[in-house]
C-alpha cells in the first residue's frame, strides 16, 4: 500500500485535547463494574440517545432508532455507502473529497461520478448543483464542511441540494463531522424533515480527546440504520465498550469546547495572513481546524498534521489540521520552494 | 412431538435472544460471551492510555509494539514465524479478522469451502464479497471431522480458499495435524488459500492438541491466520483481534483494513498489549473453569440422556436431539418459552445440522447447574407429553 493510501497519512481531522481524570475514572468504573462484554450492535442506548438528543434540531427530532454508533469516520463512511449501494449503482461524489470516501466504494469497486467544484473551496459549484435534478444520480454524497478547505455550504446552496433530494430522485449521505468547527454551521438536519433519502454521518465528540478511541456515528432512517446494523454485525459485531463509555461520560461534560474552537480560530487567522502575505493561495473554509493552501511541505509532509491534496483530489495544495499548540513558524518555515511537491 | 420444521437460518437467533430478554430470570446457554469479566490489569492498562497515549496516532495496522507482541504470541502458541513490521494486523475483535481475511482471498464468484457446521457469519461475509460458500460435510459419527479425501471431493473449479476453524465452532471438533498435512497438500495442488481461524486455540481438552495449520511446510505463504483475545481473556467488549499470514496478503488485507474501518481504538490496543505481555494468571484460571464447566454440562447431559459430540476444545458443546424427533429451532423455543432457558438450534449454524443445538459453558457454575436443572424440567415435561 502506497503511504499517501495510509490513513495516518489521510492527516488528522480533529485535533484533541486531554481527557479529565474524571472522565477516564468514570470510564474505569464502568468497566470494573463488569461492562467489559459484547453491547448492542447498533451502540449502547444510552450513547444512541444522547447522539440522537444532540443532533435534533427544531425541524427534526432524532430518535434512538435512527443512530448507529460505529467505530469511527471511516466505518460510518464504509457503512453508510456500502449499505446504501448494496443495488451497486454508481455514487455521485465532488472531486475534491476525503480518500476515505474513495476508499470505501472501493471495497466493492462500486463507480463513482465525479462533480465539479469550486476551487477556492472544494464544495460543488452552482453548475453542478443546478445539475443535480438533471442526472440520474441514485446516490450521492457530500461533506459539509469541506474535509479538505473547511469550507461550508450557504444556506441557499442547503436549500437547492435539500430541494433535489426532496423531490424523490436520490439519497444524499452528508458527512458533517467537520461541523462543530464552524460557528455558523447549518446541518442539513435543520433543513429536511425526515430522514427518508438523508443520512449523516460524523465523530462523535470531536476535539474532545476522543479521536483515537474510534467513535462515529450514523444518522439514518430506522430502516437505513437497520440494513447497515446487519452489515456491522458481519464486520465487527459491535463498537469497542470502552470508547463508547468514554463518549457517554463525555456527552455528561460540556466543559473546555469554546476555549479550544477560539485557541484554533487564532492560529488560522496568523496563518491565512502569513500566507496570503507571501502570496500563497488560500482556500475559503469557515472551519477554524483546517486550512487548505497552494504550497508544499517539505520534511513535515510526513507527520499527521499535514495531507497532501493530490490524496484529496486538490492537487498542488496541502491541508494542515490544526492543533492547539501549532507553530505558525514551523509551518512557514516549512513550505517548499515554488516547483517542489 | 411436533414434526419437523426446516430452520428459519441465523435469523432465528435473534428472534430467541430477543424473547430470552423477555424473561428476567432467563439463562442464555447459547451466546459466546464469557461470563468473566476483564481481568483488573488489562482495564488498568487500557486506562492508561486514555492520558498517556491519548494523543498517539496509530497505524492502520496497530501499533508496533501490539505487533510485535502478537509476533511473540503466535511463535510461541501456534509456531508461526511472522514479522511484525509487515505481517501482522490488529483488527476490532476476530469477527473483523474474519470479515478482512475473507475481502482479502474471495472475490466476485470465488469460492470458498467451508466444512460444516460452521460460524454463520462466514458466509454472510463471502456473500458480501461476492463469492459463494462451497460446503463440505462432515459427520457426528466421526467427530466432526475434516476428512481430506472428503475435501478434495468437495472442491469446485471456483474455490479460491479453503475455511479452516479448529477448534470449530458450533462442533468443537478439533483438527488433527495429520488430517491438517494433507489438507495442505490439496491447498498446494490446487493452488488454493487457506483461511484459518485459531480463537480457541488455548481452550483444548483431554489429550487433544492444536495445530496450527500455518505452522505447516507449504501452508505459510498461502495462509491466512485469525485470533483475538475475547474469548480467552474476556475482552468481548473491547474488540480486539488479529491476523497472521505473508506479506503480499497481510498486504491487501491492511488496505481493506484502512478503507472498512482504519486503525483500532488506542485504548483497545494497550489494553490487548497488556493481555499478551502482562499476568497470564487470570486467563488461566479462566480455562481451568471452563474445564471444570465442561464436564459439568456433560455430566447433565448424560443424566438427561443426551449424545454429543464430545468437545474437544472450545467453550460449547453440540447436543444431538435427534431421539426427540423435534428440529433444533422447535426445541429451543420450547425450552426457552417453558424454563426460560437459551441454547443455539444447529440449524441457524447449517441447514443440515437441524439434529442438534449448541449449549456453551459461559456462565458461572451455580448458573449454569440451574440452567442445566431447568432445562432437565423442559425436556422430561416433553417426553410426557409425547
Amino acid at each position: 500500500m502506497s503511504k499517501s493510501m495510509e490513513p495516518s497519512h489521510w492527516g488528522l481531522d480533529h485535533p484533541s485535547q486531554p481527557l479529565s481524570q474524571n472522565l477516564i475514572q468514570g470510564v474505569e468504573t464502568a468497566l470494573k463494574s463488569g461492562m467489559t462484554h459484547y453491547v448492542d450492535v447498533p451502540g449502547i442506548p444510552e450513547l444512541r440517545a444522547q447522539v440522537a438528543n444532540h443532533k435534533s434540531s427544531q425541524v427534526l427530532k432524532i430518535v434512538s432508532d435512527q443512530v448507529l454508533i460505529t467505530a469511527g469516520i471511516q466505518e460510518a463512511r464504509f457503512l453508510s455507502l456500502q449499505s446504501l449501494t448494496a443495488d451497486k449503482n454508481p455514487v455521485a461524489i465532488p472531486k475534491v473529497v476525503h480518500p476515505g470516501v474513495r476508499g470505501a466504494l472501493g471495497v466493492r469497486k462500486l463507480e463513482t461520478q465525479s462533480l465539479e467544484v469550486e476551487e477556492d473551496r472544494s464544495l460543488l459549484t452552482e453548475t453542478s448543483i443546478e445539475h443535480l435534478l438533471d442526472q440520474e444520480i441514485p446516490l450521492l454524497f457530500l461533506e459539509n464542511p469541506s474535509r479538505f478547505s473547511g469550507a461550508t455550504y450557504t444556506s441557499d446552496e442547503l436549500d437547492k441540494i435539500t430541494q433535489f433530494v426532496n423531490a424523490g430522485v436520490t439519497n444524499v449521505i452528508w458527512d458533517e463531522g467537520l461541523g462543530v468547527w464552524n460557528s455558523n454551521f447549518n446541518s442539513v438536519l435543520t433543513y429536511v424533515k425526515n430522514l427518508e433519502r438523508t443520512t449523516v454521518i460524523g465523530e462523535i465528540k470531536p476535539g474532545r480527546g476522543i479521536e483515537n478511541l474510534q467513535l462515529g456515528y450514523v444518522i439514518a432512517s430506522k430502516e437505513k440504520v437497520m440494513a447497515m446494523t446487519a452489515l456491522k454485525q458481519i464486520m465487527s459485531i459491535c463498537t469497542s465498550t470502552p470508547s463508547q463509555l468514554a463518549a457517554i461520560e463525555l456527552f455528561n461534560d460540556e466543559s473546555g469546547s469554546e476555549r479550544l474552537y477560539e485557541t484554533l480560530k487564532q492560529i488560522r487567522e496568523q496563518l491565512v495572513f502569513e500566507l496570503t502575505k507571501r502570496n500563497i493561495p488560500v482556500l475559503q473554509g469557515e472551519s477554524v481546524n483546517t486550512i487548505a493552501f497552494g504550497a508544499a511541505m517539505t520534511s513535515l509532509s510526513d507527520t499527521p498534521l499535514f495531507s497532501r491534496g493530490e490524496i484529496f483530489g486538490c492537487q498542488g495544495f496541502t491541508r494542515v489540521s490544526i492543533p492547539a499548540n501549532l507553530d505558525v513558524d514551523s509551518i512557514l518555515n516549512e513550505l517548499a520552494p515554488t516547483g517542489v511537491n | 412431538m411436533a414434526a419437523k420444521e426446516k430452520p428459519r437460518g441465523t435469523d432465528v437467533l435473534y428472534g430467541l435472544i430477543g424473547q430470552a430478554r423477555q424473561y428476567g430470570d432467563a439463562i442464555i446457554l447459547g451466546r459466546g460471551d464469557p461470563d468473566f469479566d476483564t481481568p483488573a490489569h488489562i482495564v488498568d492498562a487500557g486506562m492508561a492510555a486514555l492520558s498517556d497515549h491519548q494523543d498517539e496516532v496509530s497505524p492502520v495496522e496497530g501499533i508496533l509494539p501490539l505487533r510485535q507482541a502478537i509476533a511473540e504470541r503466535v511463535k510461541k502458541v501456534n509456531g508461526i514465524e511472522v514479522n511484525p513490521e509487515t505481517e501482522v494486523v490488529f483488527t476490532n475483535g476476530g469477527q473483523e479478522a474474519l470479515f478482512l481475511m475473507v475481502l482479502t482471498v474471495i472475490g466476485e464468484g470465488d469460492g470458498l469451502l467451508v466444512p460444516e457446521p460452521n460460524y454463520n457469519t462466514y458466509k454472510d461475509a463471502v456473500k458480501f464479497a461476492g463469492g459463494r460458500v462451497v460446503s463440505m460435510a462432515t459427520y457426528a459419527n466421526e467427530a466432526f471431522r475434516v476428512d481430506p479425501n472428503r475435501l478434495k471431493e468437495s472442491l469446485t473449479p471456483e474455490t479460491r480458499a479453503i475455511l479452516l476453524v479448529s477448534p470449530n465452532n458450533p462442533a468443537a471438533s478439533v483438527i488433527s495435524k495429520e488430517d491438517l498435512v494433507e489438507i495442505v497438500k490439496i491447498a498446494q495442488e490446487h493452488n488454493l488459500y487457506i483461511l484459518s481461524d485459531d480463537i480457541y486455540d488455548l481452550l483444548i481438552y483431554d489429550a487433544f492438541e492444536h495445530t496450527s495449520v500455518a505452522s505447516l511446510s507449504g501452508a505459510e505463504e498461502r495462509t491466512l491466520t485469525l485470533n483475538a483475545l475475547s474469548k480467552t481473556y474476556a475482552m468481548t467488549g473491547w474488540r480486539t483481534g488479529w491476523v497472521v499470514g505473508p506479506e503480499q496478503l497481510i498486504n491487501k488485507l491492511k488496505t481493506f483494513k484502512a478503507n472498512v474501518s482504519g486503525p483500532a481504538s488506542i485504548a483497545a490496543q494497550y489494553a490487548a498489549l497488556e493481555a499478551l505481555t502482562g499476568s497470564q494468571e487470570a486467563m488461566q484460571q479462566m480455562a481451568s473453569a471452563y474445564h471444570k464447566r465442561r464436564d459439568m454440562v456433560l455430566s447433565a447431559l448424560d443424566e438427561m440422556g443426551f449424545k454429543y459430540g464430545l468437545p474437544q476444545g472450545g467453550q460449547f458443546v453440540f447436543v444431538d436431539i435427534s431421539h426427540t424427533g423435534m428440529s433444533s429451532v422447535d426445541l429451543a423455543e420450547e425450552i426457552l418459552t417453558r424454563e426460560h432457558v437459551l441454547a443455539y438450534p444447529g440449524g441457524a449454524f447449517s441447514e443440515g445440522m437441524d439434529d442438534f443445538i449448541r449449549i456453551t459453558f459461559l456462565q458461572t457454575e451455580e448458573k449454569l447447574q440451574q440452567g442445566l436443572t431447568r432445562m432437565k424440567r423442559a425436556m422430561d415435561a416433553l417426553s410426557k407429553e409425547a
